[in-house]
């Protein structure tokens, strides 16, 4: 007999989650910005980032295992004291406004560019901060149970993109293999760690979950399954549209939802992926919104942290809109992809040798 | 709750009143379905639009009379976006490119440098697909596009979507969009688009059917549109054509290729008055190997092919005796070897890169992109020793065992 | 509300508690109670009891009791019975057991349950000298027989239905459920007139969490008095406000029974001819009895069909505006044209036309469930579409939104249930706007947030879309359903005490 529910996520709503939230970076700007680094290879680099990230977690889990119900939030406190737990975790918080905030300009931006011209930014902006906040108000709970009952829809019309634009598909096109040379891959593969910067962040979501185990599961399915999506997408992007026209692609995905056909008559079907895409969308910034809350609240040590969710969105919401047009914000991205890849693949091993500091001095 | 009523009420007129942006009703909107892109002076191009009118020959119930199926105009501007702006000028409705399928291209205005930058500026329009079909005409696009007036098709968007479709089955023309345009733009290969033409040039009487290009096949009646052949493009410029034929051997000559069979008729081995009709379809992908390693590279090719014998106008008895089945798969194994040949040698000596797609194989012998940049293969493919081998079976004989001879001959022969 | 000096069973305070020993000021008593002389429903019969040899009266209400059963039960085993001696000391007692031959009574002191009593149909038996009462059942009121059921037809499967009296519909359940451990158990509710409300539950199937909480909100309300089932389920369901219900209605004794077996509770209650079912989910909403008796493939046919219908309900006319007015690319040429051809004619904005049109079509649909049914026919759904080709001919409305309207109305009839119906209609004029305001966008976001709000909606603590998110083990019977023998998992979304309906079969899961 089930208890009365308590508020915490199970194995399959979390790797739902994950695989919508890290899975939509297939469809951002993070394909064009590897392209950028890796040429025709760029396809290698996410996996290359996720192996480098599996090392820095590992670690984390390894530190939490020993500790239930505790997340990173409590960990940076256990590990650098009151004060210095405060400033990493404000850090983090820092790091995550950012890319929220420069990615949901981006999203917004490929609404705009993509399919509604004539619309204010602004407009588009406030309409999905607004359907973000809906979202995330709602609780992590409910993020992850929407999650999973889109994922089956979002992942089959992923599938189907695939096999629409199959025709068009040229494997030969990822060849010469090594795109850039490996040495340049393996280097741009660790710099791209943080793509999957979210398996250090998503920790803290560790005391919203059932249990470790089901959080540990979820994580590799979930994380795992998005390096094979990216990578594979990033893929069909070169073989369908060759490398050096792929390259001055804004946005891959996008223009792959509009060579989508299914026999000559129906065609154009851009705007269901759209739509699909978008639902998908506003769960991802759900997540990072709640996310920003949280953490914000953990660090300074607050316990409500659900009043903090409808500024933090209007917050995202501003610094977004600083930018002048996307180009900038790519910049931008680009920089806190590496800074952040940084921060997170070093944090797991500064907070170790920190407990073990502490645990020498006393 | 009072305060709910206000602000549900405010959201309301808020729907009905700020839903102005993007939104637009269908019936003011002008789809453009066939543009035309021209040479003008002045560095300008000259753009022609033709949209198409929805009250003639679509539905009863809003058929108007006397209007014709389509509206054709064009302007001179710097880019087709721009000509697009103009147009609102003339044109009441605003401009539309969704439903833009084709784009007729002026030869003149295609060997022109200009073309790549218009054509390559204007895919930034999200209007613009890149799955747009391109066609090259012979003369200017504005004529091809007044010219076309199919008899059987009314609108004009229903008229390409056809031909289009029949394009393929035969393989006289390659699949030509504008995707495959930016993908081909490097130095390394060729770019083939559809080649047609509502001019007729000097008719001549070829023996074998596909010897064509565009305007040149003998017709009487009917459309004036002939789609034949090949433009080739090399760096984003066109740089000359192909007959019907050569773009069938090219298609074929590709590793994976789109249009699977071909009739064509070759000549009777036993009986040099007839020609053989066959169908002939790929067997499977065309086998490409290469020796990159010296200075002329050796291309190995492998084709294989299954053919179907459909008419066999000297009467033969192909279908009851081996041995001369042996020798007529022999004959159109040469015969197409030779095309085949001597269509290479023309490629090699002509425009010293390849529209065979063989630079992706090519691609596959290099780890780095550098490394491949640096050898060219369009340099290396002019110089390259090509070997084609060609594997035929002769499939079937059609649903006739012998040919319809009267019953005395058969007795005389017997006596 | 009730008036301050009356307490809950309707007596002013100002009266005597306890009955007198006297029969006459019991007499008056009622009298007052139930307003006599005015009120000639109220019937006293005195009489004199040979076999004790006291003057005594039998109260009954006219339309109330059934006065045959009161000859024959009551008066003549009183008039007839001798005078002997009798073992009871207590002289009710000794009535109740040694003379009437009713099958059920009690004896009562208080005078403020002895209306309760005669209103519910009983009759009352005072005897002079006896400071008390006894009630003895007769109940003698009007229903009609157990006929099919008018909302909820199946094809194949039981065809009886609740009735207005819920003894009957009590019978009904227990026909179908020989099952030891059904409960039924009897609430009192409202403060002037009170009304009973039956618990149905397995007691050791339905969690008795569940079971609590559900008694601690039928106790709570607040009420004057509660008519039927319908008013009771808006007294105590979770969000009054919200467009998703929280309980279910349903006139199938057969689906009551089912959800019996999963671990719900039953409520029952006179003059509703439905019994209620809480908690619910999408899933009971969503299905039919139906789906369950007719085999595995076409059962799961008609689901299919079904789904598919929710989603053309709620979603046509608004892909049909984003799809006309901000993706144009999407439509083939040929329909663009044929659409835009008769557009060109129609003077409205799309979204006003379709507006026109699911306006019409709502009146209709109203005005054909309160037509009174002999002129019924003259105006059926059909009236719409002829509505809609008349408007056509007018160049009111262009002749594609006809189909739309009629293919969204028809795929809206598919939907079973009655509230789920009315959540999907206004559902679809908020995606209508959504649509009409940003295309696709708009639906999108709409759309999540709907699923947001379907996810995280409660119905007595159970998460409306659960089984499916969050996720528990179940028998999968969701939107399609397994073959019967694979059902052996009770849903584990309900809580029941016991998880399954039996062994695993062999090859289930």
């Amino acid at each position: 007999m089930l208890s009365r529910s308590n508020g915490k996520s199970g194995t399959r709503e979390y790797t739902a989650l994950l695989l919508l939230t890290v899975g939509l970076k297939l469809s951002d700007t993070t394909p064009s910005i590897l392209f950028k680094s890796g040429k025709i290879a760029a396809w290698v680099i996410p996996l290359l980032a996720f192996g480098v990230m599996v090392v820095p977690f590992l670690l984390l889990l390894a530190m939490l295992k020993s500790r239930p119900e505790k997340g990173l939030t409590d960990l940076l406190f256990l590990a650098a004291g009151r004060w210095g737990g405060m400033l990493i975790g404000l850090a983090l918080c820092l790091v995550t406004l950012v890319s929220t905030a420069f990615g949901s300009r981006t999203y917004v931006d490929i609404i705009n560019t993509m399919g509604y011209q004539r619309t204010p930014l602004f407009a588009l902006y406030l309409m999905l901060m607004a359907a973000v906040f809906y979202v995330a108000n709602r609780g992590f709970e409910t993020i992850g149970r929407t999650a999973w009952i889109v994922v089956p829809y979002i992942e089959v019309f992923l599938a189907l993109l695939v096999v629409f634009v199959w025709y068009d598909v040229e494997w030969q096109h990822l060849f010469p293999a090594a795109g850039p040379g490996l040495p340049i891959l393996l280097r741009e593969g660790a710099n791209h760690g943080s793509i999957f910067g979210e398996m250090i962040l998503f920790t803290a979501f560790i005391p919203l979950m059932r249990n470790l185990q089901e959080f540990k599961i979820a994580s590799w399915i979930g994380f795992g399954a998005c390096a094979v999506k990216i990578a594979g997408m990033t893929a069909v992007y070169i073989a369908v549209y060759d490398f050096p026209p792929a390259e001055n692609m804004a946005y891959p995905f996008q223009q792959l939802t509009r060579a989508a056909s299914i026999g000559q008559i129906i065609s154009h079907l851009e705007s269901v992926f759209f739509a699909f895409w978008l639902i998908t969308t506003v769960v991802h910034f759900a997540v990072y919104v709640y996310l920003l809350a949280f953490l914000f609240a953990r660090s300074l040590g607050l316990d409500t942290f659900e009043p903090l969710i409808l500024p933090f969105t209007g917050l995202t919401m501003l610094i977004g809109m600083v930018p002048e047009n996307s180009s900038r914000v790519n910049q931008v991205l680009d920089t806190t992809l590496h800074v952040s890849t940084y921060m997170f693949i070093l944090l797991p091993f500064v907070l170790w040798s920190m407990i073990r500091l502490r645990r020498l001095v006393h | 709750m009072k305060k709910g009523i206000i602000a549900f009420l405010l959201a309301c007129v808020a729907l009905l009143l700020g839903g102005c942006w993007d939104k637009l009703e269908l019936e003011e909107q002008a789809f453009v379905v066939v543009l035309g892109l021209d040479k003008a002076p002045d560095g300008l191009v000259s753009v022609t639009f033709q949209v198409a009118n929805p009250q003639v020959g679509s539905s009863d119930k809003g058929a108007a009379q006397n209007e014709p199926p389509s509206d054709i105009v064009t302007f001179a501007a710097p880019d087709i976006l721009s000509a697009k702006e103009i147009a609102n000028s003339v044109i009441t409705r605003k401009i539309s490119f969704a439903h833009l399928r084709t784009i007729v291209i002026s030869q003149a205005f295609a060997s022109s440098k200009l073309f790549n930058h218009v054509i390559g500026s204007s895919i930034r329009d999200p209007e613009m697909r890149r799955e747009t079909n391109l066609i090259i005409s012979r003369e200017r696009a504005s004529e091809f596009i007044t010219r076309n007036k199919p008899r059987l098709e009314t609108r004009p968007h229903k008229y390409y979507a056809f031909m289009q479709e029949r394009w393929r089955d035969t393989g006289y023309v390659p699949f030509s969009t504008l995707n495959r345009y930016f993908q081909r733009l490097g130095r390394d290969t060729l770019f083939l688009s559809i080649y047609g033409t509502t001019k007729r040039v000097k008719t001549k009487y070829a023996r074998e059917e596909d010897q064509y290009l565009a305007g040149e096949i003998p017709q009487q009646n009917g459309d004036p549109v002939q789609i034949m052949g090949s433009a080739v493009f090399k760096s984003g410029r066109m740089v000359g054509t192909i007959t019907g034929e050569e773009t069938r051997i090219a298609l074929f000559l590709r590793r994976k290729s789109m249009a699977h069979s071909y009739i064509s008729s070759y000549p009777d081995p036993l009986n040099p008055d007839y020609q053989v009709t066959a169908r002939v379809i790929k067997d499977g992908n065309t086998r490409i190997k290469m020796d990159l390693s010296r200075e002329r590279p050796d291309v190995q090719v492998t084709l294989p092919l299954r053919a179907q014998i459909l008419s066999i106008p000297s009467f033969t008895d192909y279908a009851e005796d081996p041995r001369k089945q042996e020798k007529l798969r022999k004959s159109i194994e040469d015969s197409l070897k030779a095309k085949i040949d001597a269509f290479i040698a023309k490629i090699q000596q002509t425009y010293e890169c390849e529209p065979f797609l063989w630079h992706l194989v090519a691609r596959k012998h290099f780890w780095t992109l550098k490394a491949y940049q640096a050898y060219d293969w369009g340099a290396h493919f002019s110089k390259a020793k090509i070997n084609v081998t060609i594997r035929m079976r002769i499939e079937s004989f059609g649903k006739q065992i012998g040919p319809p001879l009267p019953l005395e001959i058969e007795e005389d022969q017997a006596g | 509300m009730s008036d301050k000096g009356n307490t809950p069973g309707g007596i002013p305070e100002n009266m005597p508690h306890h009955l007198s020993e006297r029969l006459d000021e019991n007499l008056t008593l009622i009298k007052h109670l139930f307003a006599f002389p005015d009120n000639t429903a109220l019937i006293i019969r005195n009489l004199r009891v040979p076999a004790l040899d006291a003057e005594a009266a039998i109260v009954f209400l006219e339309g109330a009791a059934e006065p045959k059963l009161i000859e024959s039960t009551i008066l003549e085993p009183l008039l007839a019975k001798p005078s002997l001696p009798y073992q009871q000391p207590d002289k009710l007692e000794a009535v109740l057991r040694e003379i009437v031959t009713s099958p059920s009574g009690k004896k009562l002191v208080e005078l403020q349950v002895l209306p309760g009593e005669l209103l519910k149909g009983n009759t009352i038996f005072l005897l002079e000298g006896e400071a008390g009462a006894l009630t003895l059942e007769t109940p003698g009121f009007q229903s009609r027989s157990v006929t099919e059921p008018q909302v909820e037809h199946v094809l194949k499967g039981p065809k009886e239905a609740f009735i207005e009296s819920a003894a009957v519909n009590r019978s009904l359940i227990r026909k179908q459920l020989k099952e030891r451990q059904l409960v039924s158990e009897t609430i009192s509710i409202g403060q002037r007139s009170a009304k009973d409300i039956s618990l149905l539950y397995i007691k050791d199937l339905a969690d008795p969490e569940l079971v609590t909480e559900m008694k601690k909100r039928l106790k709570a309300i607040n009420a004057d008095t509660i008519a039927n089932l319908s008013i009771l389920e808006q007294y105590i369901e979770d969000r009054p406000y919200s467009l998703i219900p929280s309980a279910l209605l349903t006139e199938r004794p057969d689906r009551a029974c089912s959800f019996l077996m999963e671990g719900h509770i039953v409520l029952i209650m006179d003059n509703s001819p439905t019994a209620m079912v809480v908690p619910v989910t999408f899933w009971a909403l969503f299905h039919t009895p139906e789906d369950q008796y007719l085999r595995w493939a076409y059962g799961n046919f008609i689901r299919v069909v079904r789904i598919l219908a929710v989603f053309v309900a709620l979603l046509t006319p608004s892909i049909y505006i984003s799809v006309s007015t901000f993706h144009e690319e999407m439509i083939p040429t040929d329909l663009l044209l044929a659409i835009g051809a008769t557009r060109e004619r129609v003077p409205f904005p799309a979204l006003i036309e379709v507006l026109v049109m699911e306006i019409a079509f709502e009146l209709v649909r109203e005005a054909a469930v309160r037509i009174p049914s002999i002129i019924g026919p003259t105006i059926g759904i059909v009236g719409a579409l002829i509505l809609g080709q008349a408007a056509v001919e007018a160049n009111l409305v262009s002749p594609i939104l006809v189909i739309i309207v009629a293919l969204t109305g028809i795929s809206s009839f598919t939907i079973p249930e009655i509230s789920f119906n009315f959540a999907v209609r206004i559902l679809r004029f908020i995606m209508l706007f959504a649509a009409s305001f940003m295309g696709f966008f708009g639906i999108s976001l709409v759309m999540t947030c709907v699923i947001t709000y379907m996810v995280s909606f409660k119905s007595f603590g159970v998460p409306f879309l659960s089984p499916l998110s969050p996720h528990y083990r179940s028998s999968k019977d969701l939107i399609v359903r397994p073959p019967v023998w694979k059902q052996w998992l009770r849903p584990f979304n309900i809580r029941s005490q016991d998880s399954q309906r039996k062994n695993k079969p062999e090859g289930g899961d």
